[in-house]
């Protein structure tokens, strides 16, 4: 169905090759994992596949790629639209429409299908992916999981015979994850060839059928599903893949030593216009050195309460005080910091140094040492010079916290750290959220990456309704309510 | 009972009330103008917009006639100022209507039925869906220089949305691209749009009004 042939890529303006001879067969009906660290060219694949290389990213190309025996080198993309589909990882770009109906519809009137027949493959489209109850919806209103659902939904009204993903699942929580592989697993009940570039890879269990390793733009195994789910949990590490099987995985933090607690929130609730309470008397305390894990489904509070926190939301009573002072909205904006999904909004300078530089006022900027320490400290001393958006992700979202740190953030908080990073990559948050435990900070992690929590969490709150549900100790004889979680 | 138009006798009658607010008659045609709108709105069930337009449209003429009243320098700023957004109000009246009325797909389709080429449509379509996108960007910024304490600047908010937005287009893009965008064909449109007696005859009523607006509007009923 899929047949690459010694293909080899670099992007234009890049000097490294990114694709150094990669050659693949997929036959009808399978479904194969590309797997690798960030930057192994597994996305760079999904693109041969689907036709954006040649046709839409420039760079230099060699090699033979033909799908359903077509060359895809000489097929224009439209032309091959009824025949790849594609989902990419970022939901909120990859739709055109502003309501889902629209969006189903949207391929099949590019290629000029007749209206009535358009409106029966929306119908069925909807019916055989089980989403009726998406139809007609304001996409923008959509979370991240259902936007996804709408975009396989939207390749699949043009009825391809492959589908490609490029990390499905990235912007995806626990809960979005279980329905995307639900519909995955559907797709290739009815016999569609799958081929998925992914991090996460406990969700693909049941669903592969061919695992292909990459690294450094070539491919370096390629194995039966069954072979490469029992590969030892040392050997998983060593290649930097995530983790396979949850349920191997323990509590890691260190817990810190009994303190007494420096941060009191005590009856917080809060509100948006006209709705109903989103948070409803949060009360708890925590000490210097904990890693506190927000954790709750959608809806449940979790980004009101890091917003209110932080003192971005404005519309809460209750209070909230450090080291036993009681500090306003306003105050709370500098010992309290967030660090966002996104942290490329963060950052505001031209290069990282003056990026830790940067300050509301003379008073309140760093000094040059110190300054020095914190790039040290968070191995971005060789990319001082750098422009902030010429960074990888992992870099800006240190440099954020570098920024945090510059001006003496007290909490800090993590929006999904760790979403769509790899193996290698999520070590290093864990680091540095220890690193700031050590310096006697006080972390909050909002996250649905339950190998992170593991490894970086001291303890969870669990938000349910907008109330603190339970809240315990991440420790070995509590994991079963972790697991309760996210089941 | 609501009744239903369709797109591109809204996008005539938009085009309509501009005319009749380009060759600025007197203030009772404009009246004239602004029932006949108020009378659309009220039939497409647009209350919300309706009351909203009307009220701004009240104060407007309120706050007018009290300028009237006393002479100087401020009241003739208030009045010059005021007589500005009130010749585009008919406009903004009708337009408030015609968005909440109608989804983007049958703009789309209405502007695919009147020819328009696609290198216009897409852009457009594009445009509108941009809109909600560019509100969270900039949100999201905010938040971030809040945290920071950093007053809004322009250059720090933005740069880092063009970028943002740059780097969105290009996924979005993309991902069009695998959605048979580039086809060379005609495009088509899932909905089919028809044109009703209603629609002749309220494109009639307001061709009439916008006609009677250029040869002088009310006044020349008295002489």
């Amino acid at each position: 169905m899929i047949k690459i042939e010694n293909a080899t890529f670099r992007y234009g303006e890049t000097r490294e090759q990114c694709l150094r001879g990669v050659s693949l067969r997929i036959r009808r009906g399978e479904c194969v994992l590309l797997c690798g660290e960030s930057g192994c060219g597994k996305t760079t694949v999904t693109r041969l596949v689907n036709g954006l290389i040649p046709h839409f990213y420039e760079g230099e190309f060699s090699g033979k790629v033909t799908v359903a025996g077509r060359d895809v080198a000489e097929t224009t993309p439209d032309a091959l639209a009824g025949t790849v589909g594609s989902v990419f990882q970022n939901p909120r770009s990859q739709f055109f429409n502003l309501d889902t109906t629209g969006e189903l519809a949207f391929g099949c009137e590019n290629l000029g299908l007749p209206p009535a027949e358009i409106r029966e493959r929306v119908k069925s489209t909807a019916a055989a992916l089980g989403i009726e109850r998406l139809l007609d919806r304001d996409i923008f209103a959509l979370s991240g999981g259902e936007k996804q659902l709408i975009a396989i939904a939207s390749a699949y009204a043009l009825s391809p015979e492959i589908f490609v993903f490029d990390e499905p699942s990235s912007n995806l929580d626990w809960n979005a994850v279980g329905e995307l592989a639900r519909l995955m697993l559907r797709l290739k009940k009815t016999g569609k060839t799958l081929l998925i570039a992914e991090h996460r890879l406990y969700w693909l269990a049941g669903l592969i059928d061919r695992v292909v390793y990459m690294k450094a733009g070539r491919i370096e195994s390629d194995r039966s599903a069954a072979e490469f789910l029992a590969l030892p949990e040392r050997k998983r590490t060593d290649l930097g893949l995530r983790a396979l099987n949850p349920d191997a995985l323990r509590p890691a933090a260190k817990l810190p030593e009994r303190q007494s607690p420096v941060l009191q929130v005590s009856g917080l609730s809060a509100h948006y216009k006209r709705g109903k309470a989103v948070l409803r008397g949060i009360s708890f305390e925590s000490s210097p050195g904990e890693a506190i894990a927000i954790l709750g489904g959608n809806g449940a509070g979790k980004t009101t309460l890091a917003r209110v926190l932080c003192g971005l939301h404005k519309k809460a009573s209750g209070a909230i005080a450090l080291n036993g002072v009681k500090l306003s909205a306003g105050a709370r904006a500098g010992p309290f910091y967030l660090v966002m999904q996104e942290s490329g909004y963060q950052l505001f300078t031209d290069s990282v140094e003056n990026e830790l530089l940067l300050s509301k006022n003379r008073r309140s900027r760093p000094t040059p040492e110190k300054a020095e320490a914190i790039l040290e400290s968070l191995s971005l001393a060789e990319f001082r010079e750098r422009h902030p958006m010429s960074l990888s992700g992992g870099q800006k979202q240190r440099t954020a916290i570098g920024t945090a740190m510059a001006h003496h953030a007290r909490v800090l908080i993590f929006d999904e750290p760790t979403s769509g990073l790899d193996y290698g990559n999520m070590r290093l948050v864990v680091t540095v959220i220890e690193q700031l435990r050590a310096e006697g900070k006080t972390v909050f992690l909002i996250t649905h990456d339950y190998e992170l929590l593991l490894a970086a969490c001291t303890r969870a709150l669990l938000l349910e309704n907008g109330e603190i549900k339970s809240d315990f100790l991440m420790m070995e004889e509590n994991i079963g309510k972790v697991k309760e979680i996210f089941t | 009972m609501k009744i239903m138009l369709d797109p591109r006798v809204k996008l005539l009658i938009l085009v309509l009330i501009n005319v009749v607010v380009f060759v600025s008659p007197d203030l009772h045609t404009e009246w004239l103008c602004m029932g006949m709108i108020a009378v659309v709105l009220a039939l497409t069930g647009c209350w919300r917009q309706l009351l909203r337009g009307l009220l701004v449209y009240a104060v407007m003429m309120g706050v007018l006639y009290l300028c009237g009243l006393s002479a100087n320098f401020l009241t003739a700023f208030v009045s010059m100022t005021l007589i500005c957004f009130r010749k585009i109000m008919p406009t903004v009246f009708f337009a408030s209507g015609l968005m909440a009325t109608t989804t983007v797909g049958d703009l789309v389709s209405a502007m695919q039925k009147l020819r328009i080429p696609k290198v216009v449509v897409i852009p457009f379509t594009v445009t509108l869906r941009f809109f909600p996108t560019a509100r969270e960007e900039f949100a999201a910024i905010r938040d971030a220089a809040r945290l920071r304490g950093l007053r809004f600047s322009m250059e720090r908010t933005l740069v880092p949305m063009m970028l943002r937005c740059a780097s969105i287009a290009e996924e979005l893009s993309a991902a069009s691209v695998t959605r048979g965008i580039e086809s060379a064909g005609k495009r088509t449109s899932m909905r089919e749009l028809r044109l009703h007696t209603l629609d002749f005859g309220v494109a009639a009523v307001f061709t009439v009004l916008a006609a009677f607006s250029v040869m002088g509007g009310i006044p020349i009923l008295y002489d």
